[in-house]
């Protein structure tokens, strides 16, 4: 019998996984609420299993409900995505102790890497960077004041146990301090039930670089080069590239291999990212490690040709990964764009609708990763990421020229995206230069471009003529679904 | 004819509107536009260009728009000095009820959309008049969503 994979997760990640896990000789298993029966995740797996109705605590995140239906079709391993229960190591541990498989990290790193401090101490302990800052237990209003005195402001606050921007504060003078201390600690209670806080040197041009770890079981760990994420709103990454422009080797080398060694010192197993700060001056500074695959980990596959879900699962076979660092090579460049349903000329706020038209492309070297198909609804409950778009090109500038056309291929029909915003993003002189730091969103103030009468008429004719076109083209659903089936196979076309 | 249409809710006024079967044509600020439907494109200036449309939604060259040939938004009202919601949310938490008093500035709910919390805060100062959601309800963008009276 073919053994059987359960995806712990939903929309474009659980997509990913299942297709991975197929061409591996895997059985799939994909466990769904109620609201996204129509996704393309569940239709894509061999088995689909109803979580029910509700909240992601009632679904996704029910370990008892996943536990039970992972027996109950016999599974051999559970991939738990990015997100939800992918970081949880009490959840790994219950998989593992119900005899079965955790494809992720080991509970040992992810219980000192889930914790910013405990993180943070065992980096120092490592002789690593770190960021100055105060990340001990004295969490007295007065005595954190005095701490980011001593620091030198500006600084930041931080959630011990957040992530995603979440229970984090900018504070640019004493006399800010204590209300935005107060704000983070009540949205960190909120969001984690912890609010225990850290404080930090705020660093003004920071660039977000990160590195892409695999490790086995045999003590080997590799890494898949470094991944430049500056481009960020509200802390989450909107366009991530591969190679970082501008990167020397030696820093690039240094970079690297400070990230393996700290997979190395906590033993870790399987995908994992270390994130830095990299200062003006080319110094790099510990930021955190995910403990998981993520979100961007194609545009590393894309210049390595490595599958790294593969990696994972083979991992969790207790395979070797059967290669050294040295034939981990990288050719060209790539890039992803996150497709939000959100408005960027409304303060990136979140927008529903149903999808209409997805799009299609004939470009070549590119990976069009989404959960949608064509007539489903993005609604409220969950991530507004809606796709990604992955391209790879000889060089940036071929690359930054193919996303702009993929960007027009996939337009997202139905639905207010980010789609124009990326666009002008990719098209600036400060990102066509290189010159990208995390404020990059807030610095570059890239509003909508006023339309040209020409350009008002072309849109009022499209509106006016084109109103059948998509009417004839117009799929039933189980055209889509064939059709999508077709755009699936095309995705990993690397 | 004349012809008002609403690109990204900004009024444009055509004028000699004249339309048969695959043709359109216009003018805008006294300038003359023609268009025709050829093989799935849109011909404008002997130049061929690539478009997608569903309902409202267009995308033609490099441009995307909304674009509406209702002249006016529906719904639209003057929302002036009203607590309206500016996306589509679900009320997260209610922090003073009716009849209370209420300072300008001080939040008075707060909204929930994919995983994103969102203050509203009170326009003016006041009494609490009317809160139209409960707490986990779906709101629709911009809807009313309270009502303060001045105290």
């Amino acid at each position: 019998m073919k053994k059987r994979i359960l995806i712990a997760n939903r929309g474009e990640i659980a997509v990913r996984v299942i297709k991975t896990a197929k061409e591996m000789g895997f059985e799939t298993v994909a466990i769904y609420a109620e609201d996204d029966k129509d996704l393309l995740f569940s239709k894509l797996a061999d088995y689909k299993v109803s979580l029910g109705d509700g909240a992601p605590k009632d679904t996704y995140l029910d370990q008892d409900k996943i536990i039970k239906i992972s027996k109950e079709y016999n599974i051999w391993g559970i991939h738990p995505g990015y997100g939800f229960l992918s970081e949880n190591p009490i959840f790994c541990e219950r998989v593992e102790k119900e005899g079965l498989t955790f494809i992720g990290a080991n509970p040992k790193a992810m219980r000192i890497m889930g914790d910013k401090k405990e993180s943070k101490a065992y980096i120092e302990k490592l002789g690593l960077p770190l960021i100055p800052g105060y990340h001990g237990d004295n969490q007295d209003p007065e005595y954190l004041k005095s701490e980011a005195q001593k620091i030198g402001y500006p600084v930041l606050i931080k959630a011990s146990a957040g992530g995603g921007g979440k229970g984090m504060r900018i504070v640019h003078a004493e006399k800010d301090f204590l209300e935005a201390l107060d704000s983070a600690k009540s949205e960190a209670m909120k969001s984690f039930s912890n609010d225990i806080v850290l404080i930090e040197k705020f660093i003004t041009k920071p660039r977000h670089i990160e590195v892409q770890l695999m490790s086995d079981t045999h003590g080997n760990h590799f890494h898949f080069f470094e991944r430049e994420c500056s481009i960020q709103r509200r802390y989450q990454k909107i366009i991530e590239e591969t190679p970082a422009p501008g990167m020397k080797d030696d820093l690039r080398q240094n970079i690297c291999a400070a990230a393996v060694k700290i997979a190395e010192g906590v033993d870790y197993r399987g995908a994992g990212t270390l994130e830095f700060i990299l200062d003006e001056n080319n110094n790099f500074y510990f930021l955190e490690m995910n403990t998981r695959l993520q979100v961007e980990h194609p545009i590393s596959e894309m210049i390595t040709g490595h599958d790294l879900v593969r990696h994972q699962i083979n991992v969790a076979l207790g395979e070797k990964l059967n290669f050294s660092q040295k034939e981990i090579t990288s050719q060209g460049h790539a890039i992803e764009c996150r497709i939000y349903a959100e408005n960027p000329d409304n303060n990136f706020l979140p927008t529903t609708g149903k999808i209409k038209n997805i799009g299609e492309s004939i470009l070549t070297d590119i990976r069009v990763e989404t959960g949608y198909l064509n007539s489903n609804d993005v609604n409220v409950n969950y991530d507004p990421m809606i796709a990604k778009i992955v391209v790879r090109g000889a060089t940036r500038e071929i690359a930054i020229n193919k996303m702009n056309k993929a960007l027009n291929d996939y337009p997202f029909l139905g639905i207010k995206t980010n789609r124009d915003y990326l666009k002008r993003v990719l098209n600036s002189e400060n990102f066509i230069k290189g010159n990208i730091d995390t404020n990059f969103v807030v610095n570059n103030e890239l509003g909508p471009k006023a339309f040209s009468d020409e350009e008002k008429a072309m849109l009022i004719a499209t509106r006016i003529l084109g109103e059948n076109k998509l009417r004839k083209n117009s799929d039933t659903q189980d055209n889509i679904l064939k059709n999508s089936w077709e755009f699936i196979q095309g995705f990993r076309n690397i | 004819m004349e012809k008002k249409i609403l690109i990204n809710d900004q009024e444009v006024v055509l004028t000699d509107y004249q339309k048969e079967a695959s043709k359109v044509s216009f003018k805008i600020n006294e300038k003359e536009f023609s268009f025709k439907i050829e093989n799935n494109h849109l011909v404008f200036n002997n130049e061929t260009l690539d478009y997608r449309i569903a309902d409202d939604h267009v995308v033609v060259k490099d441009l995307e728009a909304m674009v509406s040939l209702k002249a006016k938004r529906e719904g639209a009202q003057d929302l002036n000095g009203e607590m309206i919601a500016p996306m589509p949310c679900k009320v997260f938490k209610i922090l003073k009820s009716v009849g209370e008093e209420i300072q300008e500035g001080e939040t008075l709910l707060i909204l929930e959309a994919m995983k994103m919390e969102h203050g509203i805060k009170a326009d003016k100062s006041g009494i609490v008049k009317t809160i139209h959601f409960d707490i986990g309800e779906l709101v629709p963008v911009g809807a009313l969503l309270a009502e303060i009276d001045d105290a």
